[in-house]
Parts: structure tokens; sequence; C-alpha cells
């Protein structure tokens, strides 16, 4: 199977759906000239030419606007928004418009937008460019959210979040843009609201998402080799729809619950997750779950800082350790 | 009718049978695709329309109509600029009524043409139209609509006309000058278009027709949507994905 990088799968994917679908056009900032400031997205204008992929200014609200207008008369937008702490600048598009527009009129219009993002830290860029926010979408009535943590996964999500008719929030992992992972050849096309088993234990289960999802699959190694716990990871991959079948039977499986999650502490993922776990399956739980985060803070930009926050593979496993003392 | 009245009054005859509300008024069938309660929201969203409209090569414009306190919010700017530069089909019109919400425009803003004066930071014409005129109105759509079928782009308009009442139904306006209501109230456009009409020998018994059979279809469409009742609760659980439901879990 060929080798394929995450920023690398980006373009695959985007490219895949825009030769299926005439109506598939993509727009953003630095996204066709540049081809992208994380070189996700080039080869593109040259493919497709510039009448489906189109340079933006730095107008977030516009780019963002003209993705639902379009999306609202036939067409089906891919927007990048290039960092996730841009969303803040049209959070108004997003939460106010986008996600609402169908329910409140009754279902007149459907909302074909993916959003695409750049989320999440480990680059130094410091507080306005590291922010994990896939939690601020997740909140929100109207949105689809999903976060790949392979190189496959973002072409068959992509694939899904373009095909899907409803708004879809498509957090791509900076960290992860230079990581590789096998892709098998051919059209992919995944399905939203599916989780993915990727080890399975018998101790305590892990829930992780995105650049989280290599940490606990090397905590979960450690925890084997070292500690002798055997952990079962899985990829929560889409936040909205969440696919608790398979969180809470895989929770059940081993009786422990912990979450590992790069966004603040407050009202992160992990909190739906365990207050699910706890209200439905409180008497398979053999302890109490745990939530691993980045705490409540913005993030430092100094590589030691930085590190010190964000949930460390050192820091995962110390922190289940602790609970099988 | 019935459904703009319905929506108003929360009942299920409403065009959104109530889901939405007299802020989010919607009809996608007739291109009317909504009215947007975030002020300024919908400039960019109208853009968007347009470059649909200019990529599918359907010669359709978008329309976007919008009061002078939107001029002064981020999203005006972005959506004018964008347009601009992708020389999108959309006619960009602001009512300048005088009033935001309680605090005139003028008060607030760098220029006295709220619209007009902005256009040209975006290559665009300063257009200027008395809004209460409606022949004069109907000039201005036709010129706009035309350049922008033609490729030539977008257009600004800012039509001046005024408030007749509050802002909303718990503003009575008083902070309003008696002799500016006065003026105004003078200039409202319907009695004014029925007086040229007169003047252009439209025979005043036609008018009189014309104006009773339209208080009888508001009569009929109000007893309509009174008598259509509150949507079912059911309702409120319903549309948020496209496929009717509003599962967010398996």
């Amino acid at each position: 199977m060929e080798e394929l990088t995450y920023r690398d799968a980006v373009a695959r994917g985007i490219a895949q759906e825009m030769a299926r679908d005439q109506s598939v056009v993509f727009l953003g900032e630095d996204i066709a000239s540049a081809g992208g400031v994380f070189k996700t997205t080039g080869g593109l204008l040259e493919r497709f030419g510039p009448k489906r992929v189109r340079d933006t200014p730095i107008s977030e609200q516009a780019i963002l606007g003209a993705a639902m207008g379009a999306a609202m008369t036939g067409l089906r937008p891919i927007a990048e928004i290039m960092f996730s702490d841009f969303l803040a600048v049209c959070w108004d598009i997003v939460a106010n418009e986008m996600a609402k527009m169908r329910y409140m009129t009754n279902g007149q219009v459907t909302m074909p937008v993916v959003i695409r993002t750049a989320n999440g830290a480990g680059s130094r860029f410091g507080a306005q460019h590291s922010q994990s926010v896939e939690n601020w979408a997740m909140m929100v009535p109207g949105l689809k959210v999903v976060a790949p943590s392979t190189p496959a996964d973002v072409i068959g999500l992509l694939a899904a979040a373009v095909r899907d008719p409803d708004p879809v929030l498509f957090f791509e992992h900076k960290s992860l843009y230079g990581t590789k992972g096998p892709v098998p050849e051919g059209t992919l096309v995944d399905q939203l609201g599916k989780a993915k088993v990727l080890r399975q234990g018998s101790d305590v289960t892990l829930a992780a998402l995105a650049a989280m999802v290599p940490r606990a699959l090397a905590a979960a190694e450690r925890l084997a080799s070292e500690h002798g716990v055997s952990a079962t990871v899985v990829d929560v991959r889409s936040l909205v729809p969440l696919d608790t079948a398979t969180l809470l039977r895989e929770i059940q499986h081993t009786g422990r619950l912990v979450t590992i999650e790069e966004n603040p502490r407050l009202c992160g993922w992990g909190a739906e997750i365990v207050s699910i776990a706890a209200h439905e399956i409180f008497y398979s739980l053999d302890g109490p779950a745990l939530r691993i985060t980045t705490p409540h803070l913005p993030l430092p930009s100094a590589d030691n800082l930085e590190d010190a926050v964000l949930p460390t593979v050192d820091r995962i496993v110390k922190e289940i350790v602790v609970t099988f003392d | 009718m019935v459904g703009v009245l319905g929506e108003l009054m929360g009942r299920e005859c409403g065009l959104m049978a109530g889901k939405g509300g007299s802020m989010h008024l919607t009809s996608a069938e007739h291109g009317a695709l909504g009215s947007y309660a975030i002020v300024g929201a919908h400039l960019p969203i109208a853009a968007g329309a347009a470059w649909s409209a200019q990529y599918r090569g359907t010669e359709q414009v978008a329309v976007c109509f919008f009061g002078d306190g939107a001029t002064n919010i981020g999203a005006f700017h972005e959506a004018l600029n964008l347009a601009a530069v992708w020389k999108l089909p959309v006619v960009f019109v602001c009512e300048n009524n005088l009033y935001m919400e309680y605090t005139p425009i003028g008060a607030v803003t760098a220029v006295p043409h709220p619209a007009a004066d902005r256009a040209a930071a975006y290559g665009l014409d300063s257009i200027i139209v008395d809004g209460n005129d409606v022949d004069a109105v109907y000039a201005v759509a036709m010129r706009t609509l035309a350049r922008a079928r033609a490729g030539e782009g977008p257009s600004l308009v800012e039509a001046k006309t005024y408030r007749h009442s509050g802002h909303s139904r718990a503003d009575p306006g008083k902070y309003r000058p008696a002799p500016e209501v006065e003026a105004w109230m003078k200039r409202d456009p319907l009695p004014t278009y029925r007086q040229r009409l007169l003047e252009l020998a439209i025979p005043d018994a036609e008018l009189a027709a014309i104006e009773g059979d339209v208080r009888e279809r508001v009569d009929a469409a109000t007893e309509a949507a009174r008598k259509s009742p509150p949507p079912p609760v059911e309702l409120a659980f319903t549309q948020l994905w496209a496929d009717g439901g509003f599962a967010w879990r398996n």
C-alpha cells in the first residue's frame, strides 16, 4: 500500500471530490497559487482552474458567507479557515447562520458546506495559532464535527464530509501534517459518526482524538511493557455525530475510561463522553473515569512551556498508572 | 401572504411553521433566501449566492437589502470587497432610514452617506437614490441589475428613506424630533406615488379598486393565519439535519 503524508492526503481528498462533482468548489486564503500555508492544497489550482479553486482576501466572514450562500444555491463548497483560531472572527456565520438555517426555515434550505481548518498545538505558534477548538464546534446544534488522525482517514472522512448534506467542521491537526500512513489506492469514502478501535486491551479504554491518537497508542505500548496494563485505544474521529455505541461497548469491555484531550479542561469533548458513560453504563465501570487534558490555560509558545501543558505520552502514562495503584 | 402573517404569529401555516419567527422570513421557492437577524451577516451570504449564479452561469442576480446600521460592521466591508474583486452579480441596497436602533446613524459614522461614501473604497460608483420615490428606485434597480447581468460586477445603492415608527414593538421612537417626523411623513411613498398616478391621469376609481382589493386580500390572509393552529410540538425536534432529525449520537 502507498504511504502518503497527512498533508498530501488533504489535497488528494479534495481532488478526489472535485474530480467527481462539478458542484464542489474550494476557496480560502493562499490556497490556490500558493498551495496553502501548510502546503496542503498544492496542484489543485493547476488541475481544476481558477474558477473552482479561488484565493480570497483575508476576510473570514466573506469566505464562510460566500460558502454559505453558494451552498444554499446548489454548490458544495469547501472553505478553508487557515488556523482554527480564526473561526472566532467568523463564528457568526458558523454558529448563527450555517448551523441554524435549515432548522429555522423548517428544512427549506440545505447546507452542504465543509469548513477545513488547521487545528491544534505542537508548532510553538502560541496562544492564537495553536488552539484545539473542536469543542467550540461540538456545542453548537447543527454542526457536524470531524477530526482525523491518519492520512487515510483524512481522505475518507473529507469525502464523507463533502458528500454530506449538512455543514461539517473538518479539523486537520497541524502537527500531523508531516506524518505518514498507508493509503489504499482508488476512491476512499468513509462514514461520519464512526469511531475506530485501534488497539484492543482488557484493563482500560483510552478515547483520543487527532494528535492525541498517536500519543494514546504510544502510551498504551508503554503501559503494557512497563506497567502490565492492557489498554484499548479508540480513535473518536467524529464528535458529531458521536459513536457512543462503539465507545460505550469498549468502555464496558475494560471497565475503565480515560479521555485524552488536547483542548483546555472545561467543556472538553471528553466531559461529554464521561457524562454519558456515568449515566448509561455506571455499573460496568470498575473505577472513576479520568480526563487527561491541557490545563485550563491559553497555550504558551516556548518549546518547553508548550510541552509542559500538552498531554504528553509521559503524562498520559503517569496519570493512568496512578489510577491502578 | 398567509405564510408571512402565520410566521409572525407563530402558527403552523407560517412560512417556516413557526420555527423561524419574524426575523428570519425565508421562502426559498420564491428565491427569498432569508432575512437575517444578525446585522450585516447576509451581505457575504448574498455574495455567495451571486458567486454560485456566476459559477453556474444562470444570469441570476443576488439582491441584498440592509439598514444603515449594517454599514459599520465588518461583514459589510468584507462582502463588498469580495464582490468587487470577483465581479459578482449582486446589488447591495442600503435603506438609510437615519436610525440604526435608537441612535442616529450620523452620530456614529465618519461620513455623511454611510453606504455611498464607502463605495469608492471598493472601486464602485457612489449611488444615492430617493428611497421614497418608487420610479427613481425602479430606475436604479434596472440599471444595477443590468450591470450585474452584463458581468460588470456589484453595485452599492444607498436609498434615503425614513423609519416611520420605532425600531421594534417595544420602541415608540420618541427620540426622533417631531418636525423631522412630520416632514418625512409627508413624503410617505405610498400616498406620494398615488398622487403621481393621479397626475398621470390614472382614474381615482381604478386606484381605489386596487387599494380595496389589496385590503381585502390582507384581511383575508390575516384571518386565515389567525385560524391556523400553533405548530405541533413534535416540529421542534425536526429538520436540524438533512435527514429530517436532530440526532447527535447513535
